[in-house]
């Protein structure tokens, strides 16, 4: 076995392939790096100017209660208005899964009724829509996985050709050892350019001032160095298994090669049409309707209880109670639709990312973006803890008011609270074993991938002729 | 001679295992995703046709200019099936009135002034898309070199090379006679895609296609000939700098992989990084800026005529540089304040909404440089060059929105001259009220008020209301209608880029055939 694997593995790193992998791999992880780790800096440092005019914001806020509960005052410098804001920091692994980071809504505003729609805060241009960035994921799910078909497509098919399969297997040498050591020697071979990418790769984004590695980082980088060790062997089993089918090893690098760009250039493109077809959301104008109603059907909904006298003020506070508490309950409908509809578009775009699991490489960059901690995942937990936030901060508002009740205070308004207890918005990161578990479905795909090419190839080898 | 060659090497190509796997895996990739991107068109087009419909009957039935703020729509490209282009990004309505310069950006914030409107799931955008150009891209630049990589080297190794080159062929015919046979090869399964592809779309019974729709997929389809004939030239000239067919294969992978699926993500990805961008927030400071001034400006106005008796109308809120007044009732001084105000207000809503324009588009030109240079680093990529070519053939570039939101400008400024000239810059900007109605309205003493001399264009402009009609012509409103490019203006137009891809394809030519000339057959 371990001659085997040893004159796999020479064979492997003294070929050309292996210079063209080492050049390819090596000099665009740095590339990579160099820009991940340029344009995290930039985002953090717009994240952390946010973060600073939020806490500037709060004990100006915090003079008035119900300004606070507004979310919202005035500069009078510029005249914009400042709201108090709920910051989805970058992901801080970003320079392994972009995961489209920066085409996703990064700021929603925050008021006692309502968290705002999420908007875009950043320096990302819209024109590059198709465009992605060269992360690990980019790196390994493509280049590197076309790089396992290329070290292994003439595995079995050049041998035969040569010759030297029959000659091989005229020794004492059960079939399933050769399988086996030529996959070890290909793995082997693929590593390392992988691992010095890696290295490379690290090392120029730790040489970012703006950069620090967390905890977790760490256990996160080793799994997701697993996960692609993995995700590669999915492919080094393929070529090996087309490899031991065809007689000529060309025949098996076209059928390898047709394989290879349906599951890593077509399929995973395919995500966002099956989702726009398959759960389709509604149009932003059926919900500007639906918004409109909302209002309407609240208002008669309290003038049928209440009286006519709903929707208008007469300036005494008893007649305008039910004006007053219809308005709100108005409001708060309407932004749950909106809160709703925001939902369902954040729920058709996880979709996209789901429906195509049928090619491993959408898997491993599901996997990937989990455990990174990044992409669509991480904004949809953004939401959630957003929504949380919102609850705290009304409840909040609503104590302090009632505790100025309870005091006889009629007047609220001019009532200040202290700043250190208004509650701030922080994202907390998610722990390893929580990523692990969210992405335990995918882990199991990918390991059946590997597990079916390769007792598909055990098989194929097993039968194959060797002539 | 040259025949000979070039019908063996058709021949050749047309008997391999290649030509029959790129075959079918165009046709069956094609068969898959048409129906989707067929349908996705349709409901886009839908979607436009309710838009047109609705934005027409939005102008049905106003009583006053101030209301006259026509929405115009842009319709869904069809060829877009084939290469989307930003089209999905940028919003596809865009609102035409006097406080708004229409800039060629999308909705920017919740900012009253946003001129477009959007309508995909932005969340979705951010997903990469599949159309027809990525299979062609990837698919046929990868068959093109499978068909190249073995044409010199593999024939060296079969030892076949040498007897052909025992005949009197000239180096230079067989190579040529391979090159076109090569590309022939190629043009079949390219031309039974596009084949496919536009049979597919005609039996959409809501795809119609124009002559120059029709012009428009020749010229795709001859730019993607040439596409495939510059990867073959490139695996031609490999193939003949190697002595060993797999080393040469190995070669034209790693170029593909990096022309193809690298090159374009590297480009932008450096772009992003070379030419920076600023956020949003610094354009919002500079727009608040501008409407700050406008509001003091309106404030200096207000203070000096508005008339000291307060009386709540609709009309008190349109300081704000974008609001849409109409009110039937005010007393005759206030009336007229308004009219005075219509007229000092609109010339100055104007000024200011190109000054807020000219902020926004600032930015849209850093955008647009940022796109710029990254077509020009990914230059070294025919495959870059290629996406640029389709996309404006296809009318889902960049550039191609740019004019339309060029003639929603050249539509507002009709739509404003339009509504001067009627005299709408007056009373009627905002009441539609006739004498008998406003008189019923008015207490007696106001009533009297409106004799005095110092009234009567109010009382003119009331008397030829009691007759006229109470609601606006929307058959005398200025039409507005969409015009696509001629496809000669979009060949000017990336002329450069396609200059650029013959380049490439004659320099590689004339490298394979030094290449080839000084090749060791033996």
């Amino acid at each position: 076995m371990w001659t085997i694997i040893r004159k796999e593995l020479l064979d492997s790193i003294t070929g050309l392939r292996f210079l063209f992998a080492m050049v390819f791999v090596v000099g665009l992880m740095g590339i990579g790096g160099y820009i991940s780790s340029a344009k995290y800096a930039k985002e953090m440092e717009d994240c952390r100017n946010l973060e600073i005019r939020n806490m500037e914001l709060i004990p100006e806020l915090s003079n008035n209660l119900r300004r606070l509960g507004g979310g919202v005052t005035y500069d009078p410098l510029t005249g914009l208005e400042k709201h108090l804001t709920a910051v989805r920091p970058p992901s801080r692994l970003q320079f392994i899964a972009e995961g489209r980071e920066s085409k996703l809504p990064n700021t929603a505003t925050i008021s006692r009724e309502a968290v705002g729609t999420p908007q875009i805060y950043s320096r990302s241009n819209f024109l590059f829509g198709k465009f992605g960035y060269v992360d690990w994921l980019f790196l390994f799910g493509v280049v590197v996985s076309l790089l396992a078909v290329v070290f292994t497509y003439d595995a079995f098919s050049g041998e035969r050709e040569r010759g030297t399969l029959s000659l091989t297997l005229s020794n004492s040498l059960p079939r399933h050892t050769i399988l086996l050591g030529k996959f070890a020697g290909a793995m082997l071979a693929l590593c390392i350019p992988l691992f010095i990418g890696i290295v490379l790769n690290m090392l120029v984004v730790s040489f970012n001032p703006m950069f620090a590695f967390g905890s977790g980082d760490t256990v996160r980088i080793c799994l997701i160095v697993c996960v692609s060790v993995m995700y590669i062997s999915v492919f080094a089993f393929m070529g090996l298994f087309v490899s031991s089918r065809c007689s000529r090893s060309v025949t098996s690098l076209v059928i390898l090669l047709v394989v290879w760009v349906i599951s890593t250039v077509i399929i995973p493109q395919t995500g966002g049409m099956l989702a726009r077809m398959l759960k389709p959301i509604q149009s932003q104008k059926e919900i500007d309707l639906l918004v409109d109603t909302a209002w309407d059907e609240t208002l008669a909904e309290y003038r049928w209880q209440y009286g006519e006298d709903v929707g208008s003020f007469f300036g005494d506070p008893e007649r305008d109670k039910w004006t007053i508490l219809a308005q709100k309950t108005a409001r708060e409908r309407q932004e749950k639709i909106r809160r709703d509809y925001h939902r369902s578009k954040a729920a058709q775009a996880v979709y996209a990312l789901n429906a195509s699991r049928i090619s491993p490489s959408a898997v491993f960059n599901k996997i990937g973006e989990t455990l990174a901690g990044s992409g669509l995942g991480r904004y949809a937990r953004w939401i959630t803890l957003v929504d949380e936030y919102h609850e705290q901060f009304k409840r909040f508002v609503e104590g302090e008011e009632s505790k100025a009740a309870s005091d006889g205070r009629a007047d609220i308004s001019g009532m200040a609270v202290n700043p250190e207890t208004v509650p701030v918005f922080l994202m907390r990161p998610e722990p390893v074993a929580k990523a692990l578990a969210d992405s335990f479905f995918d882990l199991l795909l990918l390991f059946l991938f590997d597990a079916v090419l390769f007792t598909l190839a055990y098989v194929s080898i097993l039968r194959a002729d060797v002539r | 001679m040259l025949r000979l060659t070039v019908k063996r090497e058709f021949l050749a190509n047309l008997m391999s295992f290649r030509f029959g796997a790129g075959l079918i895996l165009c046709v069956v990739l094609t068969a898959l995703t048409m129906p989707i991107m067929i349908e996705d068109y349709e409901f886009r087009l839908e979607e436009y046709n309710t838009a047109v419909l609705e934005h027409a009957g939005e102008l049905n039935g106003i009583g006053t200019y101030s209301f006259l703020k026509p929405k115009i729509d842009r319709p869904p490209s069809v060829l877009g099936i084939f290469n989307e282009g930003v089209e999905r990004q940028l919003a596809g309505t865009v609102l035409i009135s006097s406080g708004n310069v229409p800039v060629a950006m999308p909705s920017a914030g919740q900012s009253d002034s946003a001129p477009v409107i959007g309508r995909d799931n932005e969340l979705l955008a951010a997903l990469p898309s599949l159309d027809m150009i990525t299979i062609i891209k990837v698919v046929m630049g990868l068959l093109a070199l499978l068909f190249a990589f073995d044409a010199v080297a593999g024939e060296r190794e079969q030892g076949t090379l040498r007897l052909s080159l025992a005949n009197s062929v000239p180096r230079d015919t067989l190579l040529f006679g391979k090159f076109v046979g090569g590309v022939f090869g190629l043009t079949l399964p390219l031309a039974v895609t596009f084949l496919l592809m536009v049979i597919l779309m005609l039996l959409s019974p809501l795809i119609t296609l124009s002559g120059s729709d029709a012009v428009r997929l020749c010229l795709l389809f001859l730019g993607s000939v040439l596409y495939v004939a510059v990867f073959y030239l490139l695996g031609l000239l490999i193939s003949s700098l190697v002595r060993s067919a797999r080393i040469s294969l190995l070669l034209c992978l790693f170029a593909w992989t990096f022309l193809v699926v690298v090159m374009p993500d590297l480009s932008a990805s450096i772009a992003r990084e070379m030419i920076p961008v600023p956020t949003d927030e610094e354009r919002e400071i500079e727009t608040k800026q501008a409407e700050i001034e406008y509001y003091r400006q309106m404030s200096e106005f207000n203070v000096q005529y508005e008339p000291k008796r307060y009386m709540y109308s609709n009309a008190s809120q349109s300081n704000r540089i974008n609001t849409m007044v109409r009110f039937e009732y005010t007393y005759p001084e206030r009336m007229m304040y308004h009219a005075r105000r219509v007229e000092f207000a609109e010339p100055l809503r104007r000024s200011f909404a190109e000054r807020i324009a000219r902020i926004r588009e600032n930015q849209a030109s850093r955008l647009a440089k940022q796109v710029r240079w990254s077509r020009g680093i990914g230059m070294a990529s025919p495959a870059a060059a290629y996406d640029v070519v389709t996309e404006a053939l296809c009318g889902t570039d960049w550039e191609a929105y740019e004019r339309f939101i060029d003639d929603a400008r050249r539509y507002r400024l009709q739509v404003l001259d339009y509504i001067r000239d009627k005299g709408g810059l007056s009373f009627r900007f905002f009441t539609n009220v006739g004498l008998t109605r406003y008189l019923e309205m008015s207490s007696p003493e106001d009533a009297k008020t409106l004799d005095n001399p110092e009234y009567a264009p109010l009382r003119a402009f009331l008397t030829e209301m009691d007759t006229a009609e109470k609601t606006l012509d929307p058959d005398d409103f200025p039409v507005y209608g969409y015009r696509s490019e001629r496809p000669g203006a979009v060949l000017s137009r990336v002329a450069l880029y396609i200059a650029f891809i013959v380049l490439y394809g004659i320099i590689l030519f004339s490298l394979s055939y030094i290449a080839f000339m000084r090749y060791d057959p033996r």
